[in-house]
């Protein structure tokens, strides 16, 4: 079975380092202490400004989703694919609970995934596949691997789709998921494996900021 | 975190240990011999759109006093066309891949978690999506003894 099943290789690169830190991180803290929530994803400094890309969104007649949220809303980001057993419904999952977590106010919340394996991915598979998760996904999809690698690595994602010996594909992909606030900055990440309740914190937080601005 | 707040110590302490546990893919299980091995929690994530693969989670809890060497995994060809165990790994880089394990080894008297994002039983080939509710029948080949068998319980979101 081992060799004539071989496995998809599924690379995660910065997602698993950023896992593995808070895992560790998780797993050191004995003892917390009551403090101000604060913001437990990863946030980046200079923030990085993806408001000015967008991808054909699929979901929705293949018009350019510009990649910002909508007014006063945040937008969640999430490159994968498919055919992927575990981490990537996972995350979707996560992300799911995360928002309902955020009763009403999830509302404002929505979520696009762009796959990074448009070849297998095509437009109806990965609407359904989203549908499932959520109840408005945006399904981003491009044949441009030019532009889709852009848009990827204004993210610092990292993707590499290969054909093993036996021709079957095998996909890597960085497993991060983003939040991207109505002014396009990219004001949160969170790794593969992050606590959907520290998800949802962060998410009633940014769109607090929001309002308050 | 309101609960933190609210009780501070020792329930601080017990998610510190329950983190831990939950860190570990092998920790210690019964103390007592109940002499026997068994899997338990064994369950899978419904399935989305046209999924083609699907990844199962359960845990071995050996109560024997000889270490458990699982060596292989199958499921009803009705369900899926082939399954193994995988394991997502890092390299030095940070580079991580998701690959096939030809044996694991659970020691005596130990439990071993088989959890999303780590060590799991990778299903291929689906033979059908896999529905909130349904069950169906695992089998975990070992080195010796007869095979562990479990069922395992589709879940939804």
């Amino acid at each position: 079975m081992r060799t004539r099943h071989r496995p998809a290789r599924i690379v995660l690169t910065l997602g698993l380092v950023a896992a593995l830190a808070a895992t560790l991180t998780a797993c050191g803290s004995s003892t917390p202490k009551a403090k101000p929530a604060t913001i437990k994803g990863m946030q980046r400094t200079p923030v990085p400004n993806v408001g000015a890309l967008s991808l054909p969104d699929v979901a929705h007649g293949g018009t350019g989703l510009p990649l910002k949220a909508q007014p006063g809303g945040l937008l969640l980001m999430y490159f994968g694919y498919t055919n992927c057993p575990d981490i990537c419904p996972g995350t979707l999952a996560g992300l799911r609970l995360a928002i309902h977590k955020l009763g009403a106010s999830g509302k404002r919340v929505q979520v696009a995934m762009a796959t990074v394996d448009p070849t297998r991915d095509t437009a109806e598979v990965l609407t359904s596949y989203l549908a499932h998760f959520f109840k408005d996904a945006h399904a981003l999809r491009t044949d441009d691997a030019a532009e889709l690698k852009t848009v990827a690595d204004a993210f610092g994602v990292q993707f590499e789709i290969a054909t093993n010996a036996k021709g079957e594909e095998e996909v890597g992909h960085s497993a991060l998921s983003f939040a991207i606030d109505d002014q396009g900055r990219l004001v949160d990440t969170w790794p593969y494996g992050f606590d959907e309740k520290d998800i949802a914190s962060d998410m009633r937080l940014l769109l607090a900021r929001e309002k308050a601005a | 975190m309101i609960t933190r707040r609210q009780y501070p110590g020792p329930v601080g302490l017990a998610a510190g240990i329950l983190a831990l546990t939950a860190c570990s893919s092998s920790s210690p299980g019964p103390k007592r011999a109940t002499g026997d091995v068994r899997v338990t929690g064994a369950w899978a994530r419904d399935t989305a759109g046209e999924q083609t693969s699907a990844a199962v989670y359960l845990t071995v809890v050996n109560g024997t006093d000889a270490k458990v060497t699982l060596t292989g995994v199958s499921v009803p060809a009705s369900i899926a066309a082939a399954s193994m165990i995988h394991r997502s790994t890092a390299d030095s880089s940070g580079m991580t891949s998701m690959h096939e394990v030809g044996t694991v080894s659970v020691p005596a008297h130990h439990r071993f978690r088989f959890a999303s994002g780590g060590y799991h039983i990778m299903l291929t080939g689906l033979a059908a999506p896999l529905r909130a509710g349904r069950r169906f029948p695992i089998t975990l080949a070992r080195s010796a003894g007869a095979p562990l068998r479990a069922t395992v319980t589709v879940r939804g979101l």
